[in-house]
């Protein structure tokens, strides 16, 4: 909704954006971990993956990728240790079980500082379909998909929503749900991507739903205002720091920043082969 | 507060017992009105020069002064019309009519505009500013059409909120702070297409009022100012019709008779054009406002008129099939003057106001409908107790009715039906005020006004644990939304949950001495309504909640202090430097979510806020070129600490800047008569940048790249600036005939400078390095216009 206002503001007036050079200070150095729990809404087994890095000037390109340290989730049969994988800078591990009812305890350990968070695991309803829509947007680039799930009644308050190539790629869209006004229905909704960036080299693009609680709803959706991945500006509120919910048990004021997230999740793939004639000229 | 309110009684006591009663004294009163249309003229001089006294007359154009029986030889005078002179042996009360003509334009002595904008300097006002019909007029705008809004940006103390925005900010004050009035009636939102017109359509507008500060006790209900704005009455002895033709919009206006001298009507509508924008994109889309201004006044018999306002303004955007969007004000305003005595003046208004938003999104499948509606019941009295003594009291009474969203569903779209609780609340207040010219180089205005704030019961307003909405989760340092454990429940089960009594105290003072006064004000202002909206700007789906159980009234106390002069050859020259405090400001917790919020109360903290700052203005007047310069230098901030111990507050705790602190705000506004069919007009703006963050460092999560930010507001944008010209050209041919044309060309932001509306910091989705993209609204605008009248 915020981007369309950004849009009729586009619109009406003569506006223009530019690229303009701004010195930023570097300052609030901290740890950033990016710590999830994955689990297949088809599978009974689950996938831990953490990235540990550091935050960098805003125009620096460096990677600050962390290496040394020691990650491990505690479960009821005891510690998994994540093992550092040097091709895609996660450490990585397998749950061969997960269950709905117990806490999986996230630790991390660097420099003799002790990272913690605990969550348990969102069960989360599925994606019955995805379909290409016919709507335009006023970017000639942006396409429509038509995505549609059941919304059940005692689950699955809030939603994350992912678009883009399967893995790890460089670029992806997002979008945060809540189930406020459409609880207990079936409910269609369309979402506008850039058919150049998905599909200029790709067959595919996979749409992919997770669950949040309602602490990650406001996380994400806060963080995703902030990365302008929802295009909100002259209508987002004042930019601060978002802290998630992984806490430094050493020294509480030098918290991390990230988030620790353990959901199931589904997956559609959609084909460039389903839409319509004519739909990508 | 009891001691306070005995010394004031007894001042007040004191300051009567000067009164003389021993002379035999009659009333002379009456109105002061415009020759040619019966117009009644606001601010008038009616001056008695033997005795060194006189009135003016007040926003109906009524006045009355009572002095001793005698012989007086009266002047009448308002700039822009001929002065008249008349003498009057005051034997009995006498009632009468002065009209004055307009001045018609001698072009080769000097030429003078229009000048209710001379607050008569032995005043005990400060801080305020009067716009004639006139002057709005004359300041170059933006597409060739004059704008209130946009001439009270270029006083001191008044800075806009960005361009592309509607809202305007007063002596580091919030935008919602601003009580703004149209014939009495209050208005919520004060402009079209987003800022690019005001909803005032100044043909129809006579005069607009902006107190800043020393606010009398008439007014109450917003903290930073009260922007007053009146409406022409009408042209009772003959039909007329004017209008303008625009590139982006155009606008009729009639006016005449319905009984000649009796009653007379007016009627004003503009439009900008539905398809103008049509070319910027290949989507069929829309994007239009129009609005309709009514007045009409019936004069009885000498003792009562009955008035009638209307506004009714819509805002329409459209985009294919994907989305769609109306607002606007309605209002509609009924008025009785009635003559008690000769004394004694009376108005009685029933006015109604309305601000609807409403919102379909076809690719969600819902509409939105939202808005505010109230009724006001107003009784204002005036009585003209001596040529020292002025007194003004009344009631009001506003019943609101809130209504956050309603939300249905189009196209069996899966989405609920859901609505946001109405919300309900009465304002009831009574106010006193004296104006009084207490020794010949001092005058004084103080009173009081009461304020009573009801909160009505309604379903759906929530309990929560220890009645605290907002919880604080200790172990992540993070403000959240209470869990809501239950209905709030009335004790007594009355109609009100939550009432609030305010005592407003309000005192002017003056001391005069040869063409210069020092003066002196305070004033106390509750606001029992606030609008909730975390952006900088005001938008149209911003939504206003009443105090409560949980939100408390703000409350702010100014002082202001100045220095007015007026020079030998009639310059004049107000410096003023204030100092405001506010408690229970509200704050937003980060990351707070407004959008369809049914339970805002949960987001929001209580935190204080300061401004001060010194405002400078030298005028003048007189002469082919007259012209103004405005400079302010002030300071806006914020606090918000944590409410105990463990909390953080926001921005831990410390004051930050607000995001409408500039600290220099400087306008120039000159007016040139080259002659009798050459005007050159130019403004030139400039501000401190607004107040932003910019980020301290960045890191990736989800494979996002993310801006990290440190404290508020800490960063600002590039200064702002720009340079407004515009000529007006009358033909020679208007002199022979009835016919009234002239043309208006203008250039808005003459050296196009790319002013930030705001820098955001992202990652280029092509080239994966990140950016910093500023965004600028108007460049260069063109704009030429024909205006006519007949």
């Amino acid at each position: 909704m915020k981007k369309y206002f950004f849009y009729i503001i586009i619109i009406i007036f003569y506006s223009c954006e530019k690229v303009v050079n701004i010195d930023t200070n570097y300052s609030d150095e901290r740890i950033v971990l990016d710590a999830s729990i994955f689990k297949n809404i088809n599978e009974d087994f689950a996938t831990a993956e953490v990235k540990v890095s550091k935050t960098a000037p805003y125009f620096d390109e460096n990677n600050t990728v962390i290496e040394e340290a020691e990650v491990y989730i505690k479960t009821r049969n005891g510690n998994i240790n994540l093992k550092y994988n040097s091709e895609n800078k996660y450490y990585t591990n397998k749950i061969s079980y997960i269950n709905y009812e117990d806490d999986y305890e996230f630790f991390v350990k660097y420099e003799n500082q002790n990272y913690y968070s605990s969550e348990k695991l969102i069960k989360i309803s599925g994606i019955e379909s995805v379909v290409f829509g016919d709507r335009k947007s006023l970017n000639k680039d942006e396409i429509e998909l038509l995505i549609t799930f059941t919304d059940p009644k005692e689950i699955g308050d809030f939603n994350l929503w992912r678009f883009g190539p399967k893995g790890k790629g460089d670029t992806y869209d997002y979008l945060v749900s809540r189930d406020l006004y459409t609880n207990g229905n079936q409910f269609t909704f369309s979402f506008f991507i850039d058919k150049t960036k998905y599909f200029n080299n790709n067959e595919f693009v996979y749409i992919e739903m997770t669950g949040l609680t309602e602490e990650g709803f406001n996380y994400l959706n806060i963080l995703t205002a902030q990365a302008g991945a929802q295009n909100g500006r002259p209508f987002s509120s004042a930019s601060s720091i978002i802290k998630g919910n992984i806490i430094n048990q050493s020294n509480p004021e030098k918290f991390p920043l990230g988030y620790y997230r353990v959901s199931e999740f589904d997956y559609f793939r959609l084909s460039k082969e389903d839409a319509p004639d004519g739909f990508f000229d | 507060m009891y001691r306070f309110k005995a010394t004031l009684l007894k001042f007040i006591f004191l300051l009567f017992s000067f009164i003389n009663y021993s002379q035999e004294n009659f009333t002379i009163s009456g109105y002061v009105l415009d020759k040619d249309s019966n117009e009644s003229i606001i601010g008038a001089n009616i001056i008695i020069p033997s005795i060194n006294s006189g009135t003016i007359t007040n926003t109906y154009g009524f006045f009355s002064i009572t002095l001793p029986k005698k012989n007086y030889a009266i002047e009448i005078s308002s700039i822009g019309y001929e002065n008249i002179s008349t003498k009057i042996n005051l034997l009995k009360n006498i009632n009468t009519t002065f009209f004055l003509s307009e001045n018609v334009e001698n072009l080769e002595e000097v030429v003078v505009i229009k000048d209710v904008e001379e607050i008569d300097i032995t005043k005990p006002l400060m801080s305020l500013n009067i716009l004639s019909n006139q002057t709005i007029k004359q300041t170059p705008v933006l597409f060739g059409e004059s704008d209130v809004l946009k001439t009270i940006q270029l006083l001191p103390g008044v800075s806009n909120a960005g361009e592309g925005t509607g809202g305007f900010n007063v002596r580091g004050g919030a935008a919602d702070q601003n009580l703004i009035l149209f014939d009495e009636a209050i208005i919520y939102s004060s402009s079209h297409l987003f800022g690019l017109f005001s909803i005032f359509n100044s043909d129809a507008i006579k005069e607009v009022k902006l107190f800043k500060g020393g606010i009398p006790s008439s007014y109450g209900g917003r903290l930073s100012s009260v922007l007053d704005v009146y409406q022409k009455d009408g042209n009772s002895k003959k039909h007329k019709l004017s209008g303008g033709i625009g590139i982006i919009s155009s606008r009729i206006l009639g006016e005449g008779p319905i009984k000649k001298n009796k009653g007379s009507y007016l009627i004003a509508t503009r439009g900008s054009y539905a398809h103008l924008f049509l070319k910027f994109t290949d989507i069929e889309n829309v994007a239009y406002f129009y609005d309709i201004n009514t007045k009409s006044n019936y004069k009885i018999d000498k003792n009562n008129t009955l008035y009638f306002s209307g506004y009714f303004g819509r805002d329409k955007f459209k985009l294919s099939d994907t989305f769609s969007n109306t607002y606007g004000n309605s209002t509609f305003n009924l008025r009785w003057n009635h003559l008690i005595n000769e004394k004694i003046f009376s108005n009685t208004s029933l006015i109604f106001s309305d601000y609807y938003y409403g919102l379909t999104l076809n690719f969600v499948g819902f509409d939105w409908n939202s808005g505010i509606k109230n009724l006001n019941i107003k009784f204002d009295l005036k009585n003209y107790y001596s040529n020292k003594i002025q007194f003004n009291y009344g009631l009001n009474s506003i019943y609101y009715e809130f209504n956050p969203g309603e939300i249905s569903p189009i196209n069996q779209s899966g989405i609920n039906f859901t609505i946001l609780e109405r919300k309900f609340a009465l304002e009831n207040a009574a106010y006193f005020d004296v104006v009084h010219k207490a020794f010949p180089k001092i005058s004084l205005r103080y009173g009081f006004r009461l304020n009573q704030f009801l909160r009505f019961k309604q379903d759906g307003l929530n309990r929560y644990l220890n009645n605290d909405p907002v919880t604080f989760d200790k172990d992540l340092g993070i403000y959240k939304e209470a869990k809501i454990i239950g209905e709030y429940l009335n004790p007594d089960n009355s109609k009100t949950i939550k009432s609030f009594y305010d005592f407003e105290p309000r005192f002017n003072f003056s001391y005069n001495f040869k063409n210069q006064a020092i003066k002196v004000s305070y004033n106390r202002l509750n606001q029992y309504i606030h609008l909730i909206s975390n952006t900088n700007a005001p938008a149209p789906l911003d939504i206003w909640a009443p105090s409560g159980p949980y939100l408390k009234p703000q409350q702010l106390d100014q002082l202001a202090l100045g220095y007015h002069s007026k020079l030998k050859n009639g310059n004049k020259l107000e410096t003023e430097v204030f100092y405001k405090k506010i408690k229970n400001r509200l704050d937003y917790i980060p990351g707070a979510d407004l959008v369809a919020n049914a339970a805002v109360e949960r987001i929001l903290l209580a935190g204080k806020s300061r401004a001060y700052g010194l405002e400078f203005l030298f005028k003048k007047n007189k002469g082919k070129h007259n012209y103004w310069v405005a400079y302010t230098l002030s300071k806006s901030e914020l606090k918000t600490t944590g409410r105990n111990i463990y909390e953080t507050g926001i921005n831990m705790g410390n004051w930050y800047n607000t995001s409408y602190d500039k600290t220099h705000d400087f306008s120039f506004v000159s007016n040139y008569k080259l002659n009798k069919k050459l005007t050159f007009n130019i403004n030139f703006i400039f501000q401190t940048g607004q107040p932003t963050n910019y980020p301290v460092g960045q890191y990736t999560y989800m494979n996002l790249t993310i801006p990290n930010y440190g404290e508020r507001n800490s960063n600002r944008l590039p200064n702002y600036h720009r340079l407004d010209m515009s000529l007006t050209l009358i033909p020679d041919k208007n002199k022979k005939r009835d016919y009234k044309s002239e043309w208006v060309f203008g250039f808005y932001n003459i050296y196009n400078r790319d002013n930030a509306n705001s820098i955001t910091f992202q990652q280029n989705q092509k080239t994966l390095k990140n950016e910093a993209i500023q965004l600028s609204i108007f460049g260069i605008v063109p704009s030429i216009s024909y205006n006519f009248k007949f």
